[in-house]
């Protein structure tokens, strides 16, 4: 555990994987943390244990990742699972927890590849038990086998929403509806972009099909739905929401809510690199380069983490970050090096074609976060969309001030839930554009660890300043 | 015609010592312009940990710290806010005679001073105020009526109530050079705009040395980044704010039941990007400290770790004096870690000082000639 | 909430959860056991208010499945995976003072 690695990636994940197999084919020592029991990630969770029936549920989009974890596993890369990391520092030092203990362990480079999320969009009831993500349901049924038990209500917009859809009528679960937020209008800024896309039409043609066999399927489903809320006093009993024309209510077990995807900034917050806001899919990201090098030497974002791309292109992105990184280490030849980064780039490039065209056609919805006072923000805390308004007539509008005064994204998640939809809401009461905001900051440790753990990690050495 | 830009008083610096003064010289009919670097007032101020101590404070700063802790109630009326204040006590335990021997010491100075805040107490006592500390315990010294407040909450109250009082605030207006002659100064800030005034008042905080400089004072005063770790609820299981002789350990638990540690832990501090990071072998010290006196805190998980910037003096007492060199600049910096509880009144004795009134309590031990040697 | 989509489970595992013994398939998440086999909604309950809480995101970020595993409490009970023997309660008390 002592010898300073070439390379620690954190994520086992196709950009992850990807960056542990190119790197440790170039015979540099990799080291890989990843939180879960089995390499994977979200797109490929828990893939080694798969069952035949999960495998076919989740058709290829899910099985191509075992070719992929196959290749890691024989790529010599050390593997730690079940390896929870909560601090990295500038110097490539990172502590991580396993089995109760804690370690710092040092590398000459750090791959952050810690992928995306669902895009946390507070509304009325969302806190309630049975609320959740609809990416949620399709993880907790790769890691468990676990399926929705009763009557289920999908609600919000963009394609993983409809590949969920897909699943549970293909695992059988009862739908009750599908509510479609798309706004009817992204269509038309969406079509300038499709000939560019068109250079990809499988990927379009999975979308096309994913639509055609929702409406096949006979369910009720409603489109450019607004105002949906879940209700219910300890858990959710029903599900209401607007149509153009009425207003509707619908009894459910289960709400799945999808708005999107956004990178997962943990560590790129923790350590202090410039994030930057992107104005189509409303969150921030880390600025990187092309191949995910950051402002700090040895410090890469790759995957969906550096800017959401979806999994084969984030399998790409790790790759151009192990590149750059045997490139720097002298262990590629600049020649081979140019090589192999012009190969990988054309395909990323490849992978990119339809991105700008679905991220129009799904861009989120102007009044995402034209929430009522009353709604909760930040879960941990307990703190609503009234007390972050009354913070900002109290003349404060810097998001880490907002922060420290009402305790919005002072809890457990340190405002991974709350801090896009913060930025957000200041920006729309002052009247600001995102991108002259702060992120929250993200202090760590990132993830909990108990006093007594931390009391006995086990460093390096011992600095003193 | 009224000069935009002209103030009678300029501040720069709109942490807790900036806004307070400016708060008073407003009430007093002053025009006052509040200048602050960042978008927002911020750094120590705002993140300290917010503890409210007259206990073991220097014995130069007990009458201002003593006459302070009289406003810290009274807030709701002078700002508006109650600024988070809770009056729980400070308790600080001597784990050994030596220790007991010296807080012996301490309060007898401290009364003969004429000031009866500061009171020893047994070691059956401590247990009693303190029943979760594990350590060696001879006694200890505790400040009833100290306590803790809000930093964050606090800085906000006192920077609206200046601004509602008339003083008018310039935010991400970083002061690049200070120029004093026939009409006053002229103060430059990086984009390139001047303010001009007949009185400088330098708050710079832990940036105090450099605003210092534009005018060639010389101020030992360095940054230096404290850390802090705040851990998830737990059941209330203390009361006071504890500290113990001779350990780096400081903690206090919140109304919520968080408990906020610190202890004076460095953390690494980048001047130029104003940048800090934890120190992790000085937070696993800290973590050691704490499950060695407080073990019922073992289990509970750390929330985060943070550091705060805090401009430290050479003696470790701030200056609040008129520049010896410069007629017309004052320099109100170098709290060293311990000016949160000291600022309600701060704003009142330097208002005094450049108004040209007498200050109700004498700072003549935070003057500046302590260090400036006069030249030859 | 959830039922095993599977019919056949190969393995299974016994732990406690609130003291009672239950029988879950040996290779799912703490989370999915409780609001699967366990039968239950909730994960936790808020420290801030007592309301309660199922997990949100299934993937370690929203924390709202955090629960006390073999004594050690605020543990992410969607990544971790049961094991036999092990210990799952809820964190049910309301700390800090009644406001």
């Amino acid at each position: 555990m002592d010898r300073v690695r070439d390379v620690i990636i954190i994520g086992a994940g196709p950009a992850g994987l990807s960056a542990a197999v190119t790197a440790s084919g170039y015979g540099l020592d990799v080291l890989v943390l990843d939180e879960q029991p089995s390499p994977g990630g979200q797109l490929y969770r828990n893939i080694e244990r798969a069952k035949e029936d999960t495998l076919k549920t989740l058709g290829s989009d899910y099985s191509n990742g075992l070719a992929l974890v196959e290749k890691f596993r024989k790529s010599g890369a050390a593997y730690i699972g079940n390896a929870i990391v909560w601090r990295i520092d500038p110097n490539c030092n990172i502590c991580f927890s396993a089995a109760g203990q804690s370690a710092e362990i040092s590398g000459k480079n750090i791959i952050i590849a810690i992928g995306a999320t669902e895009r946390p969009v507070p509304f009325s009831g969302w806190t309630l038990p049975g609320v959740m993500g609809a990416g949620a349901v399709d993880a907790n049924f790769k890691s468990s086998g676990s399926i929705p038990d009763g009557p289920v209500v999908l609600a919000g917009s963009g394609p993983l929403l409809l590949s969920v859809v897909g699943h549970m009528v293909s695992l059988g679960v009862e739908i009750s509806a599908v509510l479609d937020t798309t706004p009817r209008g992204n269509i038309f800024s969406a079509l300038p972009l499709l000939p560019g896309a068109l250079r990809r039409t499988d990927y379009l043609l999975k979308g096309v099909g994913m639509l055609l066999n929702l409406k096949r399927s006979g369910i009720n489903y409603f489109k450019g739905i607004t105002d949906y809320k879940a209700n219910g006093s300890d858990c959710l009993e029903t599900v209401t929401f607007k149509t153009k024309n009425s207003s509707q209510q619908i009894d459910a077990e289960l709400l799945l809510v999808h708005e999107g995807i956004i990178p997962r900034c943990d560590f790129s917050q923790q350590i202090g690199l410039k994030h930057l806001w992107d104005p189509v899919q409303r969150y921030w990201y880390p600025e990187t380069n092309e191949f995910g090098g950051t402002g700090m030497n040895g410090i890469y974002v790759a995957g969906d983490g550096a800017f959401v791309h979806g999994g084969i292109p984030a399998a790409f992105k790790g790759s151009l970050a192990a590149l750059d990184i045997a490139g720097k280490l002298n262990v590629l030849l600049p020649a081979q090096k140019t090589g192999d980064v012009v190969m990988t780039a054309k395909r990323l490039l490849s992978e990119l074609a339809p991105r700008p065209f679905v991220d129009a056609l799904y861009k989120p919805r102007m009044n995402l976060y034209n929430i009522n006072d009353e709604t909760l923000v930040c879960r941990c805390e307990e703190i609503t969309a009234g007390d972050i308004r009354q913070a900002i007539r109290g003349g404060s509008r810097e998001p880490n001030e907002i922060k420290t005064i009402t305790r919005c994204g002072m809890g457990h998640c340190q405002g991974r839930m709350c801090g896009i939809a913060l930025t957000e809401i200041i920006a729309e009461n002052l009247k600001l554009d995102p991108a002259d905001l702060r992120p929250l900051h993200i202090r760590p440790p990132v993830r909990n660890i108990s006093l007594a753990e931390l009391s006995r990690v086990a460093l390096l050495k011992d600095e003193t300043p | 015609m009224i000069n935009e830009k002209r103030a009678d008083i300029i501040i720069v610096g709109a942490g807790l010592m900036g806004a307070s003064i400016a708060l008073n010289l407003s009430r007093a009919g002053k025009k006052v312009f509040l200048l602050e670097k960042e978008i927002n007032p911020c750094h120590a101020s705002a993140v300290n940990a917010g503890g409210l101590r007259r206990l073991n404070r220097a014995l130069e700063e007990i009458p201002v710290s003593v006459a302070a802790m009289k406003m810290w109630p009274k807030l709701p009326e002078i700002v508006g806010n109650d600024c988070g204040f809770q009056p729980v006590g400070q308790v600080r335990i001597a784990p050994d005679d030596e220790s007991m021997a010296l807080f012996e010491k301490r309060v007898a100075e401290v009364e003969a001073l004429g000031f009866f805040h500061e009171e020893l107490v047994s070691s059956a006592e401590i247990k009693q105020l303190v029943p979760a500390y594990t350590g060696s315990c001879k006694g200890g010294i505790v400040a009833r009526s100290d306590g803790h407040a809000l930093p964050a909450q606090t800085l906000r109250a006192f920077f609206n109530a200046a601004c509602s009082a008339g003083t008018k605030p310039f935010t991400q207006c970083k002061v690049v050079d200070i120029s004093h002659g026939k009409g006053g100064f002229t103060v430059v800030v990086e984009d390139g705009r001047h303010f001009t005034s007949e009185v400088v008042i330098n708050c710079g905080g832990a940036w105090g040395k450099n605003i210092a400089a534009l005018l060639d004072d010389r101020l030992p005063l360095e940054p230096v980044a404290l850390s802090m770790m705040v851990t998830a609820r737990m059941e209330r299981f203390i009361h006071p704010v504890i500290g113990v002789h001779g350990r780096k350990l400081s903690f206090k638990q919140m109304a919520n039941g968080t408990v906020v540690i610190g202890g004076a832990h460095k953390a690494f501090l980048d001047k130029t990007k104003e940048q800090t990071t934890i120190n992790i072998s000085e937070v696993k010290k800290s973590a050691e400290t704490v499950m060695k006196y407080f073990p019922i805190m073992a289990k509970v998980s750390i929330v985060r770790c943070w550091a705060g910037i805090e401009g430290v003096m050479s003696d470790g007492l701030p200056v609040i004096d008129q520049s010896q060199t410069t007629p017309g600049l004052f320099h109100v910096c170098g709290f060293s870690a311990h000016g949160f509880q000291l600022s309600p009144m701060i704003g009142r004795l330097v208002s005094s000082l450049v108004l040209g009134k007498n200050p109700e309590l004498s700072l003549a031990a935070f003057s500046i000639n302590r260090f400036n040697k006069p030249k030859i | 909430m959830f039922k095993q989509y599977s019919q056949q489970i190969d393995k299974t595992v016994t732990i406690e959860f609130e003291g009672t013994p239950l029988t879950v398939p040996a290779t799912i998440t703490v989370a999915a056991a409780v609001i699967g086999p366990a039968g239950q909604k909730h994960t936790r309950l808020s420290p801030v208010n007592g309301k309660k809480r199922a997990p949100y995101c299934f993937m370690g970020v929203c924390h709202e499945c955090l629960m006390e595993i073999d004594g050690i409490p605020d543990q992410q009970a969607c990544i971790i995976e049961v094991k036999e023997g092990m210990k799952i309660r809820r964190q049910t008390s309301l700390p800090g003072d009644v406001e």
